[in-house]
């Protein structure tokens, strides 16, 4: 048999339209090579799409691509992935397998408290595919914590399990995610097909598999392609108790130039003219550019930059995409706070130290009395998610008790504490109108 | 019985008839049968006396020659039933006590201390009870070590020790084999556990501890998921593979572990300074017949048959690889160490199924997860918030190479020599305390003192204890299965105690919450 194994494609994650026309036809590429190789059955494990309900010109162009290659009987087995499923809504997934147009492997149904998901078995082949797909945060670790190893053990042919989870042995060093330990991972499959890890991982037994992104249209992972890191899909042969022989189709789905340029000891006008010569001269026709400024400027402000020019020379050059990185570019006029730590908490305690006493009210007082302790508190009350099975009345009111008893602001009604929901309500007018938060006000996401 | 200061109708098991500060003597009361180690308490006004029983004799007023004569009569058949009159009263049995506690009462508060007064002469005897021992108070982060005990006898008083104190200045655990020394491990752990706020590396090598699907272990613990990460090269689903990347292991790590010359250790370090963390696939990558290499050859030579040995690499058409696959040289476990590292700093028992691999290779792992301990550690104290960080311990199996620096300096022995300034301690177990260089002993805030049948050991633990062991030697040598004298500079006297069975203090758990935990029904879950 053979069979395709991609993963994580996020589509409608791009917004330029440029680039959006680059993620469709890379989809596009990747299926019809499928076609033209003459695979069995793909596999996508999660995050087809960005978002779990997308744009839907964004579904109607996957739809097609997706068509085209099960018309001809083939199927295309899929698991959520983090970024596509929802635990409260329906996601795009259920309405592309409604349409028949994909099958989601590994629902689950549990026996005598343990996991066991459903087991498909591929028309064509005879492969039994399942799996455990992917929520957010990692969520999932727990389904693999109570899966029916034996049941799964004693199914026979060749099979394969799909999952959208990284493995903590892959990171590199200094890499952070969650995840499962490849002891999780069911025993005696013939096959893993991993996915949510943006990088291609062949383990050692050469059956753990991650093939990386088809395509990649933002921050890290636009850099590492630029930078060269392999975009494409794995086409498998393999037979049963034979080591799966791997083939990594690279797309490459872009050409890229990269640059990074040091504003350190600049000033505004020198950096402006070294941007401009060097976009006048590099060579970025049909290609993504990938602008990195950093450093201080000696003098005058970011805003001085003329970046709309430079992404206008670079358009006019016939440079498909221009992606600046300026988060790093900083002016001595600018009180930068530099904090080190080993941890995010730790960052952010000494960031809010650091900041304490900025923000004052009209009094020249400070807002909130012990500052850093009470922004730890609110960050960590605002970092709560909706908790699954919570309604968002429910949701609104619980952020809005702890954002409150972070402030030290009391329920209406309650006598104590209102001289400090005085300062904060007077400080929200300090600061252009900041309204506290309501229920009913939807925080912004993310 | 009566435990008060008064001498009423208690039942008495002797009367001081002679002694110094550090022996007294008692007559003992017929068919009292003290035992060596029990507790027996002396009750003055106002001040009691605990004491523990460290040696026994016979006594008589009766001449040495009457006695002779009298046992050849029985023993030749001369006069069989032959007697002494007043036998009770002029045979009797000494029981040499020593003093490990004066307990002051004033005004209902009892005030214990080392012993700076001795009874009055002709004080009575009693056998201690736990009304004796009230004065112990439960310290804030309590590490449950066992029940006191008078001799082999059982009291219904547990002895607990302060977590920060005992883990911070460094355990002793001195036992022979046989004597309960891993049920005591386990004991520890699992107290640790109950914290979360200790942690806890061990290098397990006979993968006793995390338990099995027929044995109970740490994985039984209630807050396992909390407190508990557990590597091996098979781990059980959901645990951690062990499997480390060769790059997170620095030279370092092998220096007073493995035994180097100076030109391999020299090489090494060059090999690090040139190629910094790929330094070992540097060095496999070596053409010994390259000139720049030529005269170090037999250097170079032996340096890759050691590193080989130590990872288990072999070498195969692709390269090198490691054969139990624990090591790698690709890009897998390049988080490992580093995730051990932040898993102690984050309260947690780290534990290393150490079965599969060589004691060496464990103790290398080890190595390189303290030294990125200390590295962060160090960071902390510069930065003044060390205070907030876990205490950190590691548990030492076979301690006395590495702290007798046989091989030179190594990260355990500067733990011992420095390591409570950085809040990592270390729970060193042997059988052969003897090796340990005195200094470091010294440095050793705890000594749990298990039964050990070598006078050489007993010795070397008894000079180096927080308090004076000098009669305590039959005591020791006649320790059972699980019992111990816990000797720590942060208790007022030796502690005698009976380690529990850790199947039965996992049968019943303890500490606030464990019972209503295990009522709680499992969560309905749901899954997608």
């Amino acid at each position: 048999m053979k069979f395709a194994h991609m993963a994580d494609l996020h589509l409608g994650a791009v917004s330029d339209p440029k680039m959006k026309d680059l993620e469709s036809s890379t989809l596009e590429r990747a299926f019809r090579i499928c076609e033209e190789r003459g695979v069995d059955f793909v596999i996508i494990a999660g995050d087809i799409f960005h978002i779990n309900i997308p744009d839907l010109a964004v579904v109607k162009g996957a739809v097609e691509v997706f068509k085209r290659f099960t018309d001809t009987g083939r199927k295309i087995y899929v698991v959520y992935g983090s970024h596509d499923f929802s635990p409260n809504s329906t996601s795009i997934i259920d309405i592309l397998e409604a349409a028949g147009v994909v099958v989601r492997v590994g629902k689950p149904s549990a026996e005598e408290g343990k996991l066991r998901p459903e087991v498909l078995t591929d028309g064509r082949t005879g492969a039994k595919i399942t799996g455990i797909s992917g929520r957010r945060s990692s969520l999932e670790k727990e389904a693999f914590a109570d899966l029916d190893r034996e049941y799964l053990k004693q199914i026979e042919g060749f099979k394969i399990f799909v999952f959208h989870t990284g493995l903590l042995e892959m990171r590199k060093e200094g890499e952070k995610f969650d995840g499962i330990s490849q002891s999780a991972l069911p025993e005696g499959f013939d096959y893993y097909a991993g996915g949510h890890i943006h990088r291609v991982f062949v383990d050692r037994s050469g059956r753990v598999v991650f093939p990386g992104p088809l395509f990649t249209g933002w921050g890290g992972d636009l850099e590492a392609t630029v930078l060269g890191e392999r975009r494409g899909f794995y086409i498998v042969e393999a037979s049963q108790g034979v080591k799966p022989r791997l083939e990594f189709v690279e797309l490459r789905p872009f050409e890229g130039v990269h640059k990074v340029i040091d504003a350190t000891g600049k000033t505004a006008d020198e950096l402006n003219e070294e941007l401009r010569l060097w976009a006048t001269e590099v060579d970025a026709a049909g290609k993504v550019v990938l602008l990195k400024v950093h450093g201080e400027l000696s003098s005058g402000r970011t805003s001085d930059i003329e970046f709309g020019l430079i992404r206008e020379i670079l358009a006019e050059s016939g440079a498909i995409y221009l992606h600046l990185n300026r988060n790093a570019l900083r002016t001595r006029e600018m009180g930068m706070v530099t904090a080190m730590g080993e941890s995010a908490e730790e960052i952010e305690g000494k960031i809010f130290k650091e900041m304490a006493g900025s923000v004052k009210g009209k009094d020249g007082e400070p807002v909130v009395k012990e500052e850093a302790a009470v922004a730890k508190r609110l960050l960590s009350a605002l970092r709560n998610p909706k908790q699954e099975g919570e309604s968002l009345e429910d949701y609104y009111g619980r952020l809005n008790r702890d954002v409150r008893s972070a402030l030290g602001i009391l329920q209406e009604g309650a006598g104590i504490g209102k001289g400090a929901s005085d300062r904060v309500a007077n400080a929200g007018s300090d600061l252009g109108g900041t309204k506290a938060f309501a229920p009913g006000r939807r925080p912004q996401a993310q | 019985m009566e435990t008060g200061m008064g001498i009423g109708t208690t039942d008495y098991v002797g009367q001081i008839v002679e002694g110094d500060d550090g022996e007294l003597v008692l007559r003992e009361k017929q068919g009292a049968k003290l035992e060596l180690g029990d507790l027996v308490v002396v009750d003055n006004e106002k001040v009691k006396y605990i004491c523990m029983v460290s040696k026994l004799t016979y006594g008589s007023l009766i001449h040495p020659d009457r006695i002779l004569t009298s046992s050849g009569s029985v023993l030749e058949g001369v006069n069989p039933r032959l007697e002494f009159p007043d036998k009770d009263l002029r045979i009797f049995r000494q029981v040499h006590v020593k003093p490990l506690l004066e307990v002051a009462s004033e005004n209902g508060k009892q005030s214990p201390r080392a012993p700076r007064s001795i009874p009055e002469f002709m004080s009575k005897a009693r056998m201690a009870s736990a009304q004796d021992f009230s004065f112990m108070e439960a310290p804030k982060t309590k590490v449950f070590i066992g029940n006191v005990r008078s001799g082999s006898r059982t009291l219904p008083v547990e002895y607990s020790m302060d977590g920060e104190r005992l883990l911070s200045h460094h355990v002793l655990v001195s036992a022979q084999t046989g004597r309960g020394k891993s049920n005591l491990v386990k004991v520890l752990l699992w107290e640790a556990m109950r914290h979360g706020k200790f942690g806890v590396l061990v290098m397990d090598v006979h993968n006793e501890y995390y338990g099995t699907t027929t044995s109970k272990g740490l994985k039984d613990h209630p807050d396992a998921a909390r407190a508990l990460v557990f590597y091996s090269r098979n781990p059980p689903p959901g645990q951690q593979l062990l499997k480390v990347n060769l790059k997170s292991i620095d030279p370092e790590d092998l220096m007073g572990v493995v035994e180097f010359t100076t030109a391999q250790e020299e090489t090494l370090e060059q090999l690090r300074r040139q190629h910094g963390a790929d330094w070992a696939s540097a060095l496999l990558a070596v053409n010994e017949e390259d000139e720049s290499f030529k005269k170090a050859k037999g250097t170079i030579r032996a340096l890759k048959r050691k590193v080989c040995n130590i990872f288990n690499l072999r070498e195969t058409a692709a390269g090198y690889e490691c054969a139990d696959g624990v090591f790698d040289l690709g890009g897998m476990g390049e988080e490992t160490i580093n995730d051990m590292a932040q898993a102690l700093e984050d309260g947690k028992v780290v534990l290393i199924d150490g079965s599969s691999i060589s004691d060496d290779t464990g103790l290398v792992i080890a190595s390189a997860v303290l030294r990125k301990l200390f590295d962060r550690y160090d960071g902390y104290k510069s930065s003044g918030v060390l205070k907030e960080k876990a205490q950190v311990v590691v548990v030492l199996e076979e301690a006395p190479r590495l702290l007798s620096g046989a091989y030179g300096d190594n990260v355990f022995s500067r733990i011992a020599r420095e390591g409570r300034k950085f809040r990592i301690g270390l729970i060193a177990i042997t059988q052969l305390a003897s090796v340990i260089p005195r200094e470091i002993l010294a440095n050793i805030g705890t000594k749990i003192i298990m039964g050990n049948e070598m006078a050489l050991e007993r010795r070397a633990i008894a000079e180096s204890a927080a308090q004076d062991l000098a009669d305590f030697d039959r005591i020791i040598a006649g320790l059972d299965v699980g019992e111990a004298i816990v000797s720590s500079i942060f208790s007022k006297f030796p502690v005698p105690v009976k380690v529990p069975k850790f199947e039965d203090l996992a049968g019943i758990g303890r500490g606030p919450g464990m019972e209503e935990a295990r009522a709680q029904p499992a969560p309905r879950k749901r899954y997608f």
